[in-house]
């Protein structure tokens, strides 16, 4: 009959361990994956801004000037799309979930001196350009060598900021240095590394258009 | 002939796990009316779309609810998926059964102890989520999270299952099995648990169909209505039969689901068996433009999504219609006559979600 059907399990529990764990006096065990918070390998940074755009909870925010990456670990959800996006890889989930705090704080990191010095240059003041959408380009820029250039316009579809324009008919590449942020997909794409990163200022703030010269595609025999 | 009161129920109550408001026209102990009121909880996700990206969106639209959270998740993503013409790969759509079916696991564990805990079996209560836990372990191994599990994107998924993950998941599941059937036999032949459950809240196989119900509440009352068998994801590859009840009362409702339980498992199994290899992701270009719906089986049943694009980075519209919103009309309707000491149970049986209702 039904009527002991429970006894065994209650009996059983009598004679076992707690099944929960005295956290935190004993440390919880996370596997390997588990998301638990954001780290931010500051070396590897380039401000690019890429997470803080895509925070659906606006928990991270970048100052490119200070070359500071602040997030506010409340705020945060803990759900890996900054990690998804970031183009350098310089963010990653790690187990661990945030401690509790008496008030919400930020917590902010910034990028060594020699990464900073490294991208900007001495002493040119910035150009703000007129059909601008708020982001300057102040220190390195992307230059092509227009004889490698294939106007394939994967650089133009990788863009995270529309800032690239890849013309195969006019046979032009054009360069808006208003809107790009040296994020260096355009270069991480370029199947014949036609880009590269220049450490110097952008000689102007505006439309930059070059020639290219549609350097013909090699065919395998 | 006894003098009519009004009964207020809720929103707080000790058996509510999410705030409803009944107002119960109670005349004696019977109740003759419910008049409900909702929108303790209501949050505007549908008005965040005109503020986020469509992909940031899936993080939102997770957030619904947190017992469906990959569900909902995964109809979001879908219903976009069906706007933007993206065919995902195999492996993806495997990956995201088993995870709709883990979801489905904890979701009823949970629902069967809170039902124990509405009919004042406590320990059984405590029981059945020390089960739970172990599926929650699950989750956190495969995706990283415990309950909300943000492995969607547009295109497929974002972590794979490897072959050590699925042994782990499997020597669990039979360990769950064991143990989901000793707490059955309580549920379903104990002699104080069967004089709680049975007999009570009942709906006949007409009015659950007239009133639009959905999910084991329809299910346990005859309607054989589940989304899976549309064949959306790897269903079309897994043999499952949609598990009915006929006698439509709390004690069905229950019995539906504990048998869910297994057939889950049984699901799960099958995935793993049939898992083809290759990519879980491919690459997507471009923005949604145009609509379309998609209906899905939840835990607690079907839940449809609509979505309207305009090739911009922000949506014209996204609805979510949940199950608990088509249960509520069936839930009203077993109170009629009902006891004033069965109340929480017949609220309990629909296993409500009045988060995801008002969203």
């Amino acid at each position: 009959m039904a009527i002991m059907n429970f006894g065994k399990t209650m009996l059983k529990n009598l004679f076992l361990k707690p099944v929960t764990v005295n956290y935190p006096a004993e440390p919880a065990v996370y596997p390997e994956g588990s998301r638990g918070h954001v780290e931010i390998d500051v070396d590897k940074c380039i401000s690019c801004t890429i997470c803080a755009m895509n925070c659906p909870s606006d928990a991270l925010k970048v100052d490119r000037q200070a070359g500071t990456w602040t997030i506010n670990r409340f705020d945060c959800i803990a759900c890996g799309y900054c990690v998804e996006k970031c183009p350098k890889k310089c963010l990653k989930m790690v187990p661990g979930y945030q401690e509790p705090m008496g008030e919400k704080t930020e917590e902010t990191f910034r990028r060594p001196e020699e990464s900073m010095a490294k991208a900007a240059k001495p002493a040119k003041p910035t150009v703000t350009a007129a059909p601008s959408t708020g982001i300057v380009s102040t220190h390195n820029h992307v230059s092509i060598d227009v004889k490698k250039c294939l106007g394939c316009g994967k650089c133009m579809r990788n863009c995270p900021n529309d800032a690239l324009a890849v013309d195969r008919k006019a046979k032009t590449w054009s360069i808006n240095r208003s809107k790009c942020i040296t994020c260096g997909l355009c270069i991480d794409n370029c199947p014949t590394k036609c880009m590269t990163m220049d450490p110097n200022d952008p000689d102007s703030n505006g439309i930059e258009t070059y020639e290219i010269e549609l350097a013909p595609i090699k065919k395998k025999d | 002939m006894g003098k009519r009161k009004v009964v207020p129920f809720g929103p707080q109550h000790p058996v509510l796990p999410e705030p409803i408001h009944l107002d119960l026209v109670m005349e004696d102990e019977k109740i003759l009316e419910a008049v409900p009121n909702i929108g303790f909880v209501h949050r505007g996700l549908e008005g965040l779309i005109e503020k986020k990206d469509f992909n940031e969106l899936i993080y939102i639209a997770e957030r619904t609810c947190g017992i469906c959270s990959y569900q909902h998740g995964m109809g979001y993503t879908e219903t976009l998926e069906q706007i933007m013409g993206v065919e995902i790969p195999d492996r993806a759509k495997f990956l995201r059964s088993t995870w709709s079916e883990l979801g489905r696991l904890h979701s009823h564990l949970l629902w069967l102890g809170l039902l124990a805990d509405g009919f004042g079996f406590e320990s059984l209560f405590y029981e059945c989520w020390r089960i739970r836990e172990k599926i929650l372990d699950l989750h956190e191994l495969t995706v990283g999270a415990r309950l909300i599990f943000s492995v969607n994107k547009v295109g497929g998924v974002l972590r794979d299952i490897t072959p050590e993950m699925q042994k782990t998941i499997l020597e669990t599941l039979d360990v769950v099995e064991e143990e989901v059937k000793n707490i059955q036999k309580t549920f379903l032949y104990d002699y104080s648990v069967q004089s709680r459950l049975k007999g009570i809240g009942v709906l006949s196989l007409q009015q659950v169909h007239d009133l639009g119900c959905a999910g084991p509440f329809a299910r346990a009352s005859g309607l054989n209505l589940d989304m899976r068998k549309l064949g959306y994801d790897a269903y079309p590859y897994i043999d499952f039969e949609p598990i009915i009840s006929t006698d439509g009362d709390c004690f069905a409702r229950c019995d539906v689901r504990t048998r869910e339980i297994f057939q889950s498992i049984d699901i799960i199994r099958q995935i793993f068996a049939k898992m083809p290899e290759g990519d879980i992701a491919v690459p997507v270009k471009g923005m949604p433009n145009g609509e379309a719906t998609v209906r899905i089986e939840q835990p607690r049943g079907e839940a449809v999504y609509y979505v309207k694009g305009n090739g911009k980075k922000l949506l014209d519209r996204m609805r979510i219609r949940t199950p608990t919103f088509a249960n509520l009309p069936g839930l009203l309707e077993t109170m009629k006559g009902a006891d004033l000491s069965d109340v929480p149970l017949l609220i309990l049986s629909i296993d409500p979600c009045i988060s995801c209702t008002e969203r």
